[in-house]
């Protein structure tokens, strides 16, 4: 095992501490109806994406699994279902870390993998609404607003929130830390001309 | 620091203690999958029954549960409310507006809390009677025959046991740096969107930064004990499955029939 990699994984495991500890403790939720949306709960999944798309995937399980053992299931399942858009989302930023080289590159790419995770949730959440399984306050108010609005819309904007704070976060901290999208990125800075 | 009690071990020598951790382990999740079987005050009373008799088992005192609850009260309390406030159905005790308290809105929500509280006490019993090394050896020996993918199970166990013991260490921090940020005047709870975005950022760049530190401090110290991943790794302690292992994941059978049996 390589130096990097120890650091790897006690960074990946710090970051799953973080994941499971910001829903307990975050001072900030966004309350519409009956979904509360927790700011900054998904900053550590972002910054996971970038370090590596290992290091994004074993975050998300490791958070993932740690809410199998304080959550309710359904909690835990969307948060498994994180593991597809960080996996995507850190693979598009090895493969082209320019996106963090700008703000608004990274809007559109924060939109897009905003999407793939409403849907993913959407899709989690779905499956336990026509399972029945869900509360009574669900079904009363319908599919329409508590699972495709609420979950998918509200959860859509939740992304895009939490990917911007994680982006101004990962930009100051990636100069005291190395972040390998944000060292990467740097390449792509157009030369500036050198003072005389 | 004393507030969250996930990640702690209370040493003891009950026979929950000496359970093999992959025991444990298949025990806690079955039971949490099992919890969605209830749907009535019988089958409610009967988990909850069984996890007394575990906990009563493991010789922990119940005061250590109930801490365990305390950090996610108000989570519990905000999902239990909307339950009894916009669930319609039986009785009406109150109406206003949409807002209503029935008779079926009360039932649920008291079913919504018993399944949250009887979650949290055996997941809480897990980790406070298995070490952390033997949760960790546990999940590993779990993951293992995912080898076969090439997936790191022993890195993602031993990941995991270290998230687990830094979760009250950095709830403690995390505490220390608001309290910190509120002196100096930063208000979370007031202002728009954007103004609680901002709120957010004094409070988690200084945790992020304290906590990165102590991931590079852990890296550190691996290496300089010679850490190498777990290729060749050979263990002080070998796990043993016993017949009290055994009879655990039979109770947990039993107990997933007279559920089914409660729910019919």
């Amino acid at each position: 095992m390589t130096t990097f990699s120890v650091r790897k994984l006690t960074f990946s495991a710090i970051l799953i501490a973080i994941g499971i500890l910001i829903p307990l403790i975050m001072p900030i939720k966004i309350i519409i109806g009956p979904a509360s949306f927790t700011l900054a709960s998904h900053v550590p999944i972002f910054l996971a994406m970038f370090l590596s798309p290992g290091v994004a995937v074993l975050v998300a399980l490791g958070t993932a699994l740690g809410f199998f053992l304080s959550f309710p299931a359904i909690i835990a399942f969307r948060a498994l279902s994180h593991v597809l858009f960080v996996a995507i989302g850190a693979l598009i930023l090895q493969k082209k870390p320019q996106i963090v080289g700008s703000f608004r590159r990274f809007q559109v790419f924060n939109i897009g993998i905003g999407l793939i995770h409403a849907l993913a949730e959407l899709a989690v959440v779905s499956i336990f609404f026509f399972q029945g399984n869900m509360a009574e306050t669900t079904y009363t108010q319908g599919y329409f607003y508590t699972v495709f609005l609420l979950v998918g819309v509200g959860g859509w904007i939740h992304s895009i929130i939490d990917g911007s704070i994680a982006y101004y976060i990962g930009e100051r901290l990636s100069h005291l830390f190395e972040f390998p999208v944000f060292v990467a990125a740097k390449k792509y800075v157009p030369n500036r001309p050198k003072a005389h | 620091m004393n507030k969250l009690i996930l990640g702690r071990y209370i040493p003891g020598n009950s026979i929950i203690h000496h359970m093999d951790p992959r025991a444990k382990l298949i025990s806690s999740f079955y039971f949490i999958g099992i919890i969605f079987l209830c749907n009535n005050w019988q089958s409610y009373l009967g988990m909850f029954l069984f996890t007394m008799l575990v906990i009563f088992l493991s010789k922990v005192k119940v005061g250590f549960f109930i801490k365990g609850v305390r950090p996610l009260i108000w989570l519990i309390l905000f999902t239990v409310t909307l339950q009894i406030l916009f669930t319609s159905g039986g009785t009406v005790y109150f109406h206003w507006g949409i807002i209503s308290i029935t008779e079926f809105g009360l039932t649920n929500g008291i079913f919504i809390f018993c399944r949250f509280v009887l979650i949290i006490f055996m997941s809480t019993l897990l980790t406070l009677t298995t070490p952390p090394l033997a949760l960790s050896d546990a999940i590993e020996s779990i993951l293992r025959p995912l080898a076969v993918i090439h997936f790191p199970a022993h890195e993602v166990s031993l990941m995991l046991s270290i998230a687990l013991r830094f979760v009250p260490t950095l709830m403690d921090e995390t505490e220390k740096i608001m309290n910190a940020q509120r002196a100096r005047g930063v208000d979370f709870s007031e202002g728009s969107l954007i103004q609680k975005m901002k709120a957010v950022i004094p409070l988690l760049i200084p945790l992020f930064v304290s906590s990165f530190n102590r991931a590079e401090e852990l890296a550190t110290a691996m290496e300089a004990r010679g850490y190498q991943g777990g290729v060749g790794r050979t263990k002080y302690r070998v796990l043993s499955w016993q017949f009290t292992d055994t009879l655990a994941l039979v109770c947990m059978g039993v107990l997933t029939l007279i559920l089914v049996y409660l729910r019919a």
